[in-house]
């Protein structure tokens, strides 16, 4: 009777140790795929999307069309030149004014990168403006 | 031999042909995975230097800042007159240069490339470099930049 008892103590007892190893086997995998993974992340897609809102913001203002503080004309600039697989939104503050919200789609995104940057240029008249854009992927 | 150990034989058969399948399994996992990282680093590095180039050609005028009247001066290329701004008298002064040297003084030896300019409605205005392979895969990354009062895209596009 006492060793029967002894017997399954003893099953109990290699039972918990083979669930432990496992479990601590299993915790090590968990572990070792999320270092990778977040290792293997790249960055350099969503640098070169911000990239992308420079330039365009950037060129907006090279053809002066930025300075015209026009919605029309910097919305028809913004969609010609912004690449197809982009959506883009461009806040302009001005100093003195109300500030203007133009942008090539409903909404930003909640859950996916958005980029972001700000040009200073000036508007006609000389106003000092800020250009505050995002840019995000389709 | 007693049934005890006629089970005890089979029970260390199956934990060793166990051993030997997840040793198998760890190292073919292993290798794959060993692959699978360098590829990606190969290519991320690919792509940095794709980046950087791009930046490098539509913002900077390069050194010397003339270089285009005396390409045997030039240290480095920037295909700019200002930022986001490329000249056409760069673009022509850069065709002229070889491959190797350009390459070279761009700091992009390791990988090809090839240099491509295009007006905004396709029209291409500039190509220069080695053709793309097509049995390699290739980075291929687009920047926007003035030229001569109109809007361009300049893509580069690198391969191993």
């Amino acid at each position: 009777m006492m060793e029967k008892k002894f017997r399954y103590k003893k099953a109990f007892l290699f039972s918990i140790d083979a669930l432990s190893a496992v479990t601590v086997l299993f915790l090590f995998f968990i572990a070792g795929v999320f270092y990778v993974a977040k290792a293997n992340e790249d960055p350099l897609p969503e640098l070169h999307t911000i990239r992308v809102g420079a330039d365009v913001t950037a060129l907006l203002d090279y053809q002066g069309t930025l300075a015209s503080l026009s919605q029309e004309n910097i919305s028809i600039s913004m969609r010609t030149l912004l690449p197809v697989q982009y959506e883009m939104a461009l806040k302009l503050d001005c100093s003195g004014k109300d500030p203007l919200t133009i942008e090539t789609s409903e909404e930003a995104p909640i859950n996916r990168f958005i980029g972001s940057g700000r040009r200073v240029f000036l508007a006609q008249g000389l106003v000092p403006c800020i250009a505050e854009y995002q840019i995000w992927l389709h | 031999m007693s049934r005890k150990s006629q089970i005890t034989v089979l029970d260390l058969f199956i934990s060793f042909g166990m051993a030997s399948l997840l040793v198998v399994f760890i190292v073919l996992g292993w290798n794959s995975y060993t692959n699978l990282l360098a590829r990606g680093q190969r290519e991320k590095f690919i792509e940095l230097q794709a980046m950087q180039t791009l930046d490098l050609l539509i913002k900077s005028p390069g050194e010397p800042v003339d270089w285009e009247k005396n390409i045997a001066s030039s240290e480095v290329f920037g295909l700019a007159m200002s930022d986001r701004n490329i000249s056409q008298k760069k673009l022509d002064a850069l065709s002229l240069s070889s491959y190797n040297q350009t390459s070279r003084m761009l700091g992009i030896d390791l990988v090809d490339f090839q240099l491509l300019v295009r007006h905004m409605n396709g029209t291409e205005l500039f190509r220069y470099g080695k053709a793309l392979p097509a049995n390699k895969p290739v980075i291929t990354l687009q920047r926007l930049a003035g030229h001569q009062n109109t809007t361009a895209t300049v893509e580069i596009a690198m391969w191993e």
